[in-house]
């Protein structure tokens, strides 16, 4: 979840109050970082506003636990797993390799706070759960997925949640599907994808409201 | 003289006016300060309400788990080798959910399937419900409003296989079932 601010910046002065929390995309509880209470300029007589501030990423390093710093929002846990995975699975593939398993959450959040890096761990993310969406037995599937004559618009949607919201045994915490071998049956259709195998808080919503934009990309390709 | 006084009255009430302003102001200036004051001990008094509702919601839900777990089947071809707990929430489109996560390490006298199947009849037999869809190496299993587990072997998962020594436990049983139990608020529906 990127850091953002909610509430209007006051412009003369008065006493504002800011509750710093953070929350993570993962699942990880929101909790509050601090509380401040300053003097800050007030837009007009009605005086003081609310802030919230949610953080995370770089400035909450070593304070929450799992950020998620960077274009892509991949939570430190994430990266760690991911960086294993290529390690274990494709160990021969020097170009494939993470290296962020071992480094401290400190190194992790500053490699993830550079796009360049934080791309390169998104495409890995996706890359691990290709490798599952379409393999058997809780086992993955390690191959090139780069064949895109390959996929149903239903393999690109269970991918999508399976990002955003985790898959059991595969992400830290995963929650978007009941169990590995759910995320793993291609004989699902689309409408029984969404309807029935997707869960997490406003599932349907987030998976369904991804279709269009894979089909028009399905579309271009 | 009478000029004197005079211009001590002018000066006085002059004075007296520059006084009158400074506390004019003064309140104009403190009153919207109060208000503000006070909106914003109203603010941290609701962020700290927020924060005690979501750690009751989790609490409540871990307790739901420790139930839970408490009711799992005590067969003798399972030995529980180990019980890894945690809890998180999560907030989407407005609304949070509340997880209480419990992973049973089984290990097991019996071949894994005939051990799954086995562990699993012994979960019907107390009260929890088998889902439509099934695997050859899981079973999904729900009670109520608020549990859902499945039940599996092959590899440990993510959250768990940093904390297990699975090589070993693989050594000392002829299979090992994992169990994942979810203990969800409001409701494993709405999640």
């Amino acid at each position: 979840m990127p850091s953002r601010v909610s509430g209007r910046m006051p412009r003369a002065c008065c006493i504002c109050a800011l509750v710093i929390t953070q929350s993570g995309r993962d699942g990880s509880s929101r909790r509050t970082l601090g509380k401040v209470i300053l003097v800050a300029p007030c837009p007009t007589i009605n005086g003081c506003m609310c802030m919230q501030i949610h953080l995370t990423g770089q400035i909450t390093a070593g304070v929450a636990p799992n950020p998620g710093p960077g274009i892509g929002n991949i939570h430190v846990s994430t990266a760690r797993i991911v960086s294993s995975y290529f390690s274990d699975e494709y160990s021969q593939c020097l170009e494939l390799q993470l290296n962020l398993h071992d480094a401290s959450d400190t190194a992790i959040v500053t490699r993830l706070t550079d796009d360049d890096n934080s791309i390169r761990v998104i495409a890995a993310t996706v890359r691990q759960l290709a490798d599952y969406r379409f393999g058997s037995n809780g086992q993955p599937l390690t191959s090139s997925h780069a064949n895109l004559a390959a996929w149903t618009i239903t393999d690109a949607v269970a991918i999508w949640h399976g990002y955003r919201y985790g898959v059991p045994d595969v992400s830290f915490r995963g929650q978007g599907f009941r169990s590995l071998d759910n995320f793993q049956n291609r004989t699902v259709s689309l409408e029984e994808l969404l309807n029935t195998i997707v869960i997490g808080t406003g599932a349907y919503e987030s998976a369904s409201n991804s279709v269009p934009i894979f089909e028009q990309y399905f579309q271009q390709r | 003289m009478r000029a004197h006084r005079i211009q001590s009255q002018y000066s006085n009430n002059t004075s007296n006016r520059g006084n009158m302003l400074r506390r004019r102001r003064l309140i104009t200036m403190g009153q919207p300060l109060l208000k503000s004051a006070t909106l914003a001990l109203i603010c941290l008094l609701m962020a700290c309400a927020q924060q005690r509702s979501d750690e009751a919601m989790v609490e409540q839900a871990r307790i739901g788990l420790d139930t839970a777990l408490s009711q799992m089947p005590n067969l003798p071809e399972f030995v529980t080798v180990d019980t890894i707990a945690f809890q998180f929430s999560r907030t989407e489109h407005e609304q949070t959910c509340y997880y209480a996560r419990g992973y049973l390490v089984l290990g097991a006298s019996l071949q894994a399937a005939q051990a799954l199947d086995l562990y699993v009849e012994s979960l019907r037999l107390s009260g929890w419900d088998l889902d439509t869809r099934q695997y050859e190496t899981s079973r999904l299993l729900s009670r109520g409003n608020n549990e859902w587990m499945e039940v599996r072997f092959g590899e440990p998962g993510v959250d768990i296989e940093a904390q297990i020594d699975y090589e070993q436990i693989q050594r000392t049983y002829n299979s090992v079932i994992f169990v994942r139990l979810d203990y969800v608020l409001p409701s494993v529906g709405n999640c």
